[in-house]
């Protein structure tokens, strides 16, 4: 198996849509994803990541720009010589075929002898517990082994890169957490680049090595989960990673690596990543995690409390903070003191867990 | 899976290499082709007892005389038949006046009266056959009546709606009916206004010119308009009620003929067809199968049960006459009589 | 996924060669047999026959006179008979769907019946009925000039002929009107009659709408019964014909055809693209379930005895043609005879091989033909897809008559000299055939998700082997239904190639007809016999290879293949 690099350059595609207007479903994206590597598209709904990745199968026409699956230009390549394989949303199983025939499917396309499918489509199963269901049609199976089937299915074509249409959106949530980790374990042991969207971000942050934000067509953000959560580069992205609080303020001057911010009622200090000059408008990115709450008078930043909600692993809080509602989270509120509403507390803010991003 | 979709596939393959095949051959080799005006057990007769004769396979297909005059005409750029055997000879008139046929003198056609050939060698006679009323018995038993012996008789008030002729637009036979009465009645003028006057006793113009022998032997009709020789042949078949008369004042005929269409793809086979069709072998089938017309042929046997020219009344009828005015009378016909 | 740049998508197209000339061979055959044919008519009856343009064919029709008659008493004769089985087949599906009586099994069978019916039964039964000799008018009510041949046997005939197809719109409609509906109606206090009055009725009404229009169309574009039956009582197809045929005045049977053809598509585009948007309910084929059905009172047995008579009528109607079939003169000499038979096997011999194996040859071409354009309609995008789709749904509107003449005005001359092979007349076969293929092609792949198309592509296989190997399989209900469809569609086939047939090529239908137009009634009802006959058994044997080659899914998976095709490919 050799699996492949992919690298987009400059694809962009444009459709006309029913009133002959023209619409950029990608635009101008770059992206490199190493052999081996675990990436996901991430973004909500019309962001272009389905898209990109129906180019990269080759269901869709690049309007422009380039696809390369490691130094191999695709573009002309039609869709079923493409060295890579998908798992469908919807499965996608073939209802007439058993599940032998499901996963032997595009060996027997290749013309593989039959005992070479035969040892292939085992092998497979075997690593997929899918041994007993061989004979089975997939109509009788479950949500989660027709997933299995289907992930079956593309693999044993032993793809140069394995690419996944949010895969999992049909099972419930239970299956859904098993077949991360399954479908991760299975992309680390075979060690095949893969291609992952989906509009869930605890998924895309517990399965990937890349993550690649993307909206209105364009890509946000690219890095592993922790840069997207932790130091999130536009406020599209922290928004849309987790939650998150904007401070607005202005940035009074550098000192070291730490920049020094005026916001309405104090100055706060944060790590600076990323070039920002004197009196630039920015946002401070905290996360509800991140705050903490104390008594009033404990500090010097005040807040209302305007919602308290019991939530069992934490304690969820609005509080009214200069006119702005801050969510804050408290874990293990068990050992913690509860604010009732329109109770006053203090607010603060560690510098370690502030980010900041241009306003 | 596979068997399937190979199946399929052979099976369109298969489908499209019989269509072509078809279409390539055109016309294939050694067969003649035959449009046939007789009634189909008759043709179907006649054209085994070719074969017997000949060697010479067929392929035939029984129309009637205006449908066999229009397929002809249809097919003008693109002959598809040799042949067209049977049918009143005003029709092959009208088809020599469109340059449809193709001449032929053959050799087996000296013996025959000029009366009932072409001078030219467009078509030949084959028989001959007068028109008569074909009356049901039991209407004319419970109504009091006497069989119509003369075409005023038509007009009687008892047989309003009750006779059946073929329409002469696509009938032969009723075109024959039409050009006789306006003979009968000594011009256009007095013939039209009788048809006017036949017209609302009229129950239904069929396409068939013998179709109304058949119904009114079925009772479905009082009187028919047709062919003797077919009223004799049901009659055969078991119509007992039908009764034959033949119209005193004056009565028709017409002069089946044979002719080779222009441009035929197998002219020399359709010199023997005609050459045979004028002989008495070809002649004799027809008494075999219930036609009983007269024959052109002088030393073929007659049918018994035919009647005789010589023994009615029969008006001048000049096939030439009455084909070049085919067209002209049917649509005044059309519009004027039947709307 | 909207619509992509034309230049884009030929260089897409340009990389799918099979594709596209699998589009190209569509869109030739298309114009070749159906749009270049209809042009050769309206040129014909524009241009008189030295060439020079006339519109003198068009005056003589509209000035009256014969022409107009027919085309007068065509519309009188289709607007009765539409209303009528409109009514019977309201009563029909509203007791099928709302009322619990027995032998609904029956009721429903028999309404199917004349659908796949040769098209002469039932006016020959009409005949051996109520004809001068009728057992009916004759033997039981003593008549002695009942006369069945006119508008009143018209009317008779084609009312049982064309019920079923009002029947079949009617039947799907009333099924998926949800009970809850009425329920509400009378929980708001509204009494049973005020519900059907007010709620039941008006849900149907756009059903009502299209049933009628739909016999209307069939009814005006009829050709085999009028030729039957029709009696003095001229109608536009028979008119046709007559004038092509019988006075060969191919401008007035061009003229004709184009005013008939007009009409047709008219109705057609009401029936379509006004009506069909106006329905409240989607008809999907699942019965609505849990209906309380009225189980007593007057209106049951009413309901019960109308449909048991009419049903009672159909059989007799289709009994006494087998009967005739052995009967030496009906009326006449009621004595039993195979004589009908052996003039059949004499001289009907080569009409029964030849129909049959063009009709053979016709089927899977039909059949496939009808997939492939259904997939390129629903699946794939390409210049000129909605000319496609209009063209080859339209054809559905185009009356046999009107398709015959065109056939034979088109291809009579060299590059298209096609009269009097077999390649003529299985294309007016596969034409008058493929639209119900098209319908439910279409119907059965909207259901069917496109990615398990994609995925068959992204595992290696090529535009035929994703088609042949995963979509015909998925949509293989339709595809037989379409097959069966197409064979009794072929083998009943008449108005269109009545035109068609030459000395090489013979079909039974025209072999009836000319028996039906010399009035052996005996004979003719033999051969009817015969070929309904040969198509029960092909039939047969076409369910059998279905049984035979259906997978187990089709039980299981209802999900993804879950198809109406086989609830209605008969209707239009």
């Amino acid at each position: 198996m050799t699996t492949k690099s992919v690298t987009l350059k400059n694809v962009t595609k444009t459709f006309h849509d029913d009133n002959n207007n023209l619409v950029h479903a990608v635009s101008d994206v770059n992206l490199t994803i190493e052999q081996g590597e675990f990436a996901t598209l991430l973004g909500p709904s019309g962001c272009g990541k389905t898209t990109t990745l129906r180019m990269v199968a080759g269901f869709e026409e690049v309007t422009q720009g380039d696809i390369y699956f490691g130094s191999e230009n695709v573009n002309k390549i039609s869709p079923n010589k493409r060295d890579c394989t998908m798992v469908f949303q919807s499965y996608a199983l073939f209802p007439h075929l058993s599940v032998f025939d499901n996963v032997a499917y595009g060996l027997k396309i290749k013309k593989l002898p039959k005992d070479v499918i035969e040892e292939k489509v085992d092998k497979i199963f075997s690593i997929m517990n899918l041994t007993d269901h061989k004979t089975r049609m997939p109509s009788q199976l479950s949500g989660g082994q027709q997933q299995r089937v289907a992930l079956a299915r593309a693999l044993v074509m032993e793809p140069g890169v394995l690419l996944f249409d949010e895969p999992l959106s049909n099972l419930d949530a239970k299956l859904r957490l098993l077949m991360r980790d399954e479908i991760r374990r299975l992309q680390k042991r075979l060690g095949i680049t893969a291609i992952y969207v989906t509009h869930d971000q605890s998924e895309a942050m517990s399965m990937s090595d890349k993550v690649i934000v993307m909206n209105n067509g364009k890509i946000e953000q690219v890095g592993s989960p922790q840069e997207i959560y932790q130091r999130p580069t536009s406020r599209f992205v922290a928004d849309f990673i987790g939650t998150a609080n904007f401070i607005q303020g202005k940035v009074l001057g550098r000192k070291e690596n730490e920049l020094e911010i005026q916001t309405a009622d104090t100055i706060l200090r944060a790590a600076a990543y990323g070039d920002f000059f004197e009196g630039q408008s920015v946002l401070i990115v905290v996360r509800p995690e991140a705050v903490r709450l104390k008594d009033e008078g404990e500090g010097s930043l005040k807040g209302k409390v305007t919602k308290s909600v019991f939530m069992g692993q934490t304690q969820e809080y609005e509080v009214d903070y200069n006119g702005v509602p801050l969510q804050v989270t408290v874990h293990n509120p068990m050992g913690e003191k509860i604010y009732e509403v329109d109770e006053t507390v203090s607010l603060h803010f560690p510098k370690e867990s502030l980010h900041i991003i241009k306003g | 899976m596979k068997k399937t979709r190979l199946v399929l596939i052979y099976v369109l393959l298969a489908a499209f290499l019989v269509a072509c095949g078809s279409s390539g051959t055109g016309s294939s080799s050694g067969k003649v082709t035959v449009y046939v005006g007789f009634q189909e057990d008759h043709a179907v007769a006649a054209m085994e007892q070719f074969t017997e004769d000949t060697g010479i396979e067929v392929d035939m297909i029984r129309m009637s005389a205006g449908e066999i005059l229009a397929k002809v005409r249809a097919e003008k750029d693109n002959p598809q038949a040799d042949i067209w055997y049977g049918g009143p000879a005003d029709t092959f008139v009208q088809a020599v006046e469109e340059g449809l046929l193709q001449s032929y003198h053959s050799p087996e056609a000296e013996k025959i009266d000029p009366r009932f050939k072409d001078e030219d060698g467009y078509w030949t006679g084959i028989y001959v056959g007068a028109l008569g009323f074909a009356s049901n018995k039991d209407f004319l038993d419970q109504h009091g009546l006497e069989a119509p012996t003369k075409w005023e008789d038509l007009l009687h008030p008892a047989f309003e709606n009750e006779i059946v002729m073929a329409h002469p637009g696509s009938s032969g036979t009723a075109y024959t009916i039409l050009y006789t009465v306006l003979k009968v009645f000594g011009g256009e003028d007095a013939g039209f206004d009788y048809l006017h006057k036949l017209h609302p006793q009229v129950q239904q113009y069929t396409t068939s010119g013998s179709a109304p022998g058949r119904m009114v032997g079925m009772g479905e009709a009082a009187v028919g308009l047709l062919f003797a020789h077919d009223i004799i042949k049901y009659q055969e078949e078991g119509f007992d009620s039908l009764i034959l008369t033949i119209p005193e004042d004056g009565t028709g005929y017409e002069t089946g003929a044979v002719a080779i269409i222009d441009g035929a793809p197998q002219s020399e086979l359709a010199q023997k067809f005609i050459d045979w069709s004028l002989g008495t072998s070809a002649q004799e089938v027809g008494q075999r199968t219930g036609s009983y017309q007269n024959l052109t042929n002088p030393d073929a046997k007659e049918p018994e049960k035919a009647v005789r020219l010589e023994d009615i009344n029969t008006i001048e009828y000049d096939p030439a006459e009455a084909g070049s005015q085919r067209s002209r009378l049917i649509d005044k016909w059309d519009n004027e009589v039947n709307n | 996924m909207g619509r992509v740049k034309p230049i884009q998508e030929l260089k897409r197209l340009a990389r799918e060669p099979l594709l596209l000339t699998c589009i190209i061979l569509v869109m030739a055959s298309l114009f070749v047999f159906i749009v270049y044919p209809l042009f050769q008519i309206g040129r014909t009856s524009f241009f008189s026959v030295d060439g020079s343009f006339s519109v003198a064919a068009y005056k003589r029709i509209l000035s009256g006179g014969n022409l107009l008659t027919a085309l007068t008493n065509s519309l009188v004769l289709a607007f009765i008979v539409s209303i009528l089985s409109t009514i019977i087949a309201y009563i029909f599906a509203y007791t099928i769907a709302y009322i619990n009586v027995p032998l609904k099994k029956l009721f429903n069978g028999i309404a199917i019946l004349p659908v796949i019916s040769p098209p002469f039964v039932i006016a020959l039964s009409a005949i051996l009925l109520f004809g001068r000799q009728g057992f009916i008018s004759n033997h039981l009510l003593g008549l002695q000039n009942a006369n069945i041949y006119g508008l009143n046997g018209l009317i008779l005939v084609q009312t049982l002929t064309y019920f079923p197809i009002a029947f079949l719109v009617l039947a799907g409609l009333l099924r998926s009107i949800s009970p809850a509906l009425e329920e509400a109606s009378e929980n708001l206090g509204a009494s049973k009659l005020k519900t059907f009055i007010s709620v039941t009725l008006p849900l149907s009404t756009p059903g009502i709408a299209n049933a009628y229009l739909l016999v209307f169309i069939q009814s005006l574009a009829d050709f085999g019964n009028p030729m039957t039956i029709g009696g003095n009582y001229t109608t536009v197809a028979r008119e046709i014909y007559l004038q092509a045929v019988g006075s060969y005045d191919m401008q007035a049977g061009a003229s004709l055809a184009m005013l008939l053809l007009t009409i047709t598509m008219v109705v057609y585009a009401i029936q379509k693209f006004w009506v069909g948007k106006r329905s409240y309910v989607t008809v999907t084929g699942k019965p609505t379930s849990g209906r309380k059905l009225i189980d007593s009172g007057w209106l049951k047995h009413m309901m019960f005895g109308i449909c048991f008579s009419l049903s009672v009528t159909v059989i007799l109607f289709y009994i006494l043609v087998p009967i005739g079939s052995f009967i030496q003169l009906w009326g006449i000499n009621n004595s039993f005879t195979l004589d009908h038979y052996k003039y059949v096997f004499n001289l009907g011999q080569k009409a029964i091989v030849d129909t049959f194996t063009l009709s053979l040859i016709a089927t899977p071409i039909a059949g496939l033909l009808g997939m492939i354009i259904a997939f390129l309609i629903v699946r794939k995008n390409f210049i000129g897809k909605k000319t496609m789709e209009l063209v080859s749904m339209l054809s559905i509107a185009i009356p046999g008559t009107v398709l015959g003449i065109a056939y034979i005005l088109s291809f009579n001359k060299a590059p298209l000299a096609l009269t009097g092979t077999a390649v003529i007349i299985i294309a007016a076969f596969v034409v008058r055939a493929v639209p119900v293929g098209i319908r439910s092609g279409i119907a059965s792949l909207q259901q069917i998700d496109p990615s398990i198309e994609e995925a068959s592509t992204n595992l290696g296989a090529n535009q035929s082997q994703t088609f042949f190997g995963i979509v015909l399989p998925l949509i293989k209900p339709a595809f037989f239904s379409g097959l069966v469809y197409s064979f009794v569609k072929s083998m009943t086939a008449m108005s269109a190639v009545i035109f068609l047939i030459s000395a090489r090529y013979n079909l039974i239908t025209a072999s009836i007809l000319s028996q039906v137009e010399s009035g052996r009634i005996g004979v003719a009802s033999a051969y009817c016999t015969i070929l309904i006959i040969i198509m029960i058994i092909s039939l047969l044997i076409l369910n059998g290879m279905l049984r035979l080659f259906g997978g187990e899914y089709d039980k299981k998976t209802k999900k993804t293949t879950n198809n109406p095709a086989g609830q209605k490919p008969l209707s239009m």
